[in-house]
């Protein structure tokens, strides 16, 4: 690849990660929402909101993504009367659509994890809570929700990098982003390899950043006595250089 | 292109009804998932036992191969089968002196691209499950005079298919949803047929809503499926 | 379980089989790759038969060559690639003839011309526009879709950059989608696509936009529409030249042309190729 081609690509590239970041940025969270009403509807009193929070569960967990971003994008533009409705506004934007299908997927997936967090829950935590006095509102507050939130999130992060990948499928609505913008590299300069090379890169870092960024809150989550040092593994590594080191010189 | 006519027409049998060219293209799906998922799988035991060895450099090279595959969407991976594999082929090709013209068509690219992400997923899925192996069973083995590797073919390897299965489950229905990607390079899977069938009968809704239950279905099945198979490992 | 790792086995090598690279057939067989997803030019049947203006055309040049042709259809992403690779020996679909393909590929003469022609629906402020300048301001701020690839793309980004929000498509029946959903102001394609969607019911709000951008006045959009080939096939397309003098001549080619366009999109035998 020569120099010209190279800087073609990596400004082109440059551009397309704020709207891959976006993208991300702006399902996490909404689906982050939608998650937690499918684990509360799927806690509640009611059948038929249990049910229907269940079935939304299952039906988007189970039906591709690009299926769903379909249906919101081609299939609802059939409708006139729908396009002649507000709604419009929101589902003439592709972006809007690739979000909206996005975090109503990534909802489905996080409430899973949800429902994991909350069922490694020890009953003993709570039962001694209430054991205390605390009123069941305070119990999930301070005792319930941290501890889940604790266990979920090794499979939370798990969730991001799932989501992030996700984002992928807006460029099959229009949506120029990391892969829509490669996808164009790779016909234009045939410079196949080195574009992916990039692009795989950039996907690497935003995983990694992420992870690390969750790993703290995780850290920050867990009590002070159960805490590891922050870079165990290294600390471990150079320990065992040192002894070894020392082994060696001794003999 | 006319965009009257009731669902019944629509889904006719022969003419121009589209009840034929959708289970053509559930059957191209079917085929590529189901070739692509149990090459993913072999390959992906080859890369766990790369990533459990002594080899350094062949571990290293399992997990960054399990990392990147991971990591970057499958999407990506596919264009890059896609636009790539013709020239790598080729370039084999001539280093052998052949300088023919060597093609591999969608399906090849399809087949290749499933194979390829649910090797890194199984991998990591058959780690766990040789993990979770007591040490018992490698002494036993051993105990019994059987050499290493017909040790693990005989002893180890089937009992880590039974550990694998639930998460062999999950990368199976993965597999499904990943041919869905394939469309964008024009295989004529499932969903490449409903998106021509949409557009060229106007109701794009009607058959994006087929191929999603279409799609539901097929995981409810394989995960029943799944379930039976665990059901039926666990009492034998 | 021996026996179990035995099926394995030979599914894997039967899957081996079925993935294996096909390798080119024999090269007496001239092999037409096309896009089959481009009425009038070129369309795929739900049975997965080829149809169009230039299979009708390239079947006739085939006849007067005598030689037998086989048509694949293949996206046109990745139709220059397979072409120079060796996998066809022409490619037909309505591409056009320019400059920067001629570097390193060889045309056959230029057999249709059709200007581009922005289409926008019947209510839009858009319409009515005497010449390009008028039309060029009037987009101004719209956001206006076109197919990645394609010479349209290329006088998008030549002419209307900074100017419009560009949405780029996979193929034109997306475009057609959201032109007439409304999420595009206006779409630029040659005129043919436009033709063939007015013509149909679900088309009837759409209009084609004046004026024509025809190739003379941005001539780096090229010389019409020919069939590409690689430089070392002389013979190939001399005998094709050769046949589209002849169609040409004849008024066959204009024929064919009403048959799918419903106009003359024919262009004059090329002097240089069929002689005065």
């Amino acid at each position: 690849m020569d120099l010209e081609t190279a800087l073609h690509v990596a400004t082109e590239l440059a551009g397309a990660i704020w709207v891959t970041l976006a993208l991300a940025a702006v399902t996490l969270p909404l689906g982050l929402i939608l998650a937690g009403l499918a684990t509360w509807a799927r806690r509640s009193r009611y059948r038929a909101l249990r049910g229907v929070a269940s079935a939304y569960v299952l039906a988007f967990r189970s039906i591709p993504l690009l299926v769903q971003i379909f249906v919101l994008y081609y299939g609802l533009s059939q409708f006139a009367w729908l396009r002649a409705s507000p709604v419009w506004i929101v589902l003439k934007d592709p972006f809007a659509c690739a979000v909206i299908a996005m975090s109503v997927c990534a909802g489905a997936y996080t409430a899973e994890v949800m429902r994991g967090g909350l069922a490694a829950v020890p009953q003993g935590a709570i039962e001694a809570a209430r054991a205390l006095g605390l009123s069941g509102f305070k119990t999930f507050l301070l005792v319930t929700m941290p501890i889940a939130i604790r266990r979920a999130l090794p499979a939370y992060s798990n969730e991001i990098v799932v989501t992030l990948k996700s984002t992928s499928l807006a460029c099959t609505i229009t949506v120029m982003e990391l892969t829509g913008v490669a996808k164009d590299l790779m016909s234009q300069t045939f410079a196949v390899i080195e574009v992916f090379c990039m692009v795989a890169l950039i996907y690497l870092i935003i995983n990694m950043v992420l992870i690390f960024l969750l790993q703290q809150v995780e850290r920050w989550l867990t009590p002070a006595y159960q805490r590891k040092p922050m870079f165990a593994g290294l600390r471990r590594a150079a320990a065992k250089r040192l002894s070894s080191e020392a082994v060696s010189q001794k003999g | 292109m006319g965009s009257s006519g009731s669902i019944i027409d629509l889904f006719a049998w022969g003419g121009d009804g589209w009840t034929r060219p959708l289970l053509t293209g559930l059957g191209v799906t079917m085929a590529c998932a189901c070739i692509g998922y149990v090459l993913g799988v072999v390959l992906g035991l080859a890369v766990a036992f790369a990533k459990l060895g002594h080899n350094r450099w062949l571990g290293a090279a399992a997990t960054l191969y399990t990392t990147l595959l991971r990591g970057v969407p499958p999407l990506l991976v596919i264009f890059l089968l896609f636009f790539g594999t013709n020239g790598a082929l080729m370039w084999v090709a001539r280093g052998f002196g052949y300088t023919g013209y060597i093609e591999v068509d969608a399906f090849t690219v399809g087949v290749m691209a499933v194979a390829f992400v649910s090797a890194a997923y199984s991998s990591e899925v058959f780690r766990g499950a040789h993990a979770a192996i007591p040490v018992g069973q490698f002494e036993a083995y051993t105990a019994l005079g059987l050499r290493p590797f017909a040790g693990l073919w005989t002893v180890i390897i089937p009992q880590m298919f039974r550990l694998a299965l639930p998460g062999l489950g999950n990368v199976w229905i993965m597999a499904i949803k990943e041919t869905t990607l394939l469309s964008v390079i024009s295989l004529a899977e499932l969903m490449r047929v409903v998106g021509v069938a949409g557009r060229t009968t106007g109701q794009p809704f009607v058959f994006y809503g087929v191929a999603a239950l279409v799609y539901l279905v097929l995981v409810a099945i394989s995960s029943r499926a799944f379930h039976a198979l665990e059901t039926r490992m666990r009492w034998a | 379980m021996q026996k179990a790792v035995k099926n394995l086995l030979s599914v894997l090598v039967l899957a081996a089989i079925l993935c294996g690279p096909a390798v080119a057939q024999d090269q007496a067989e001239v092999r037409i790759g096309t896009d089959g997803g481009y009425l009038p030019w070129t369309s795929t049947s739900p049975s997965g038969e080829l149809t169009g203006f230039e299979i009708d055309l390239a079947k006739q040049v085939c006849d007067r060559m005598k030689r037998s042709c086989r048509f694949t259809a293949q996206p046109w992403e990745g139709q220059i690639p397979a072409l120079e690779q060796g996998k066809y020996d022409i490619l037909v679909g309505g591409i056009a003839i320019t400059p920067e393909r001629q570097k390193r590929l060889a045309f056959t003469q230029s057999y249709a011309n059709l200007p581009i022609n922005f289409a926008a629906a019947k209510t839009s402020s858009l319409n009515g526009k005497a010449n390009w300048q008028e039309l060029k301001a009037a987009l101004s701020g719209k956001t206006i879709g076109v197919q990645s690839g394609t010479q349209s793309q290329k006088f998008v980004d030549n002419e209307l950059k900074g100017d419009v929000t560009v949405r780029l498509y996979d193929n034109q029946d997306s475009l057609n989608l959201d032109l007439l959903a409304g999420r595009v102001d206006a779409a630029v394609a040659g005129r043919s696509p436009w033709i063939a969607l007015t013509r149909t019911q679900q088309g009837e709000p759409i209009e084609i936009l004046s004026p024509n951008i025809d190739f003379e006045q941005f001539n780096y959009l090229g010389v019409g529409v020919g069939g590409l080939m690689r430089k070392d096939e002389e013979d190939l397309r001399k005998a094709w030249d050769t046949a589209l003098c002849e169609l040409k001549a004849s008024g066959e080619l204009k024929g064919i042309s009403e048959k799918w366009f419903g106009f003359d999109v024919s262009t004059k035998p090329d002097a240089k190729v069929c002689g005065a």
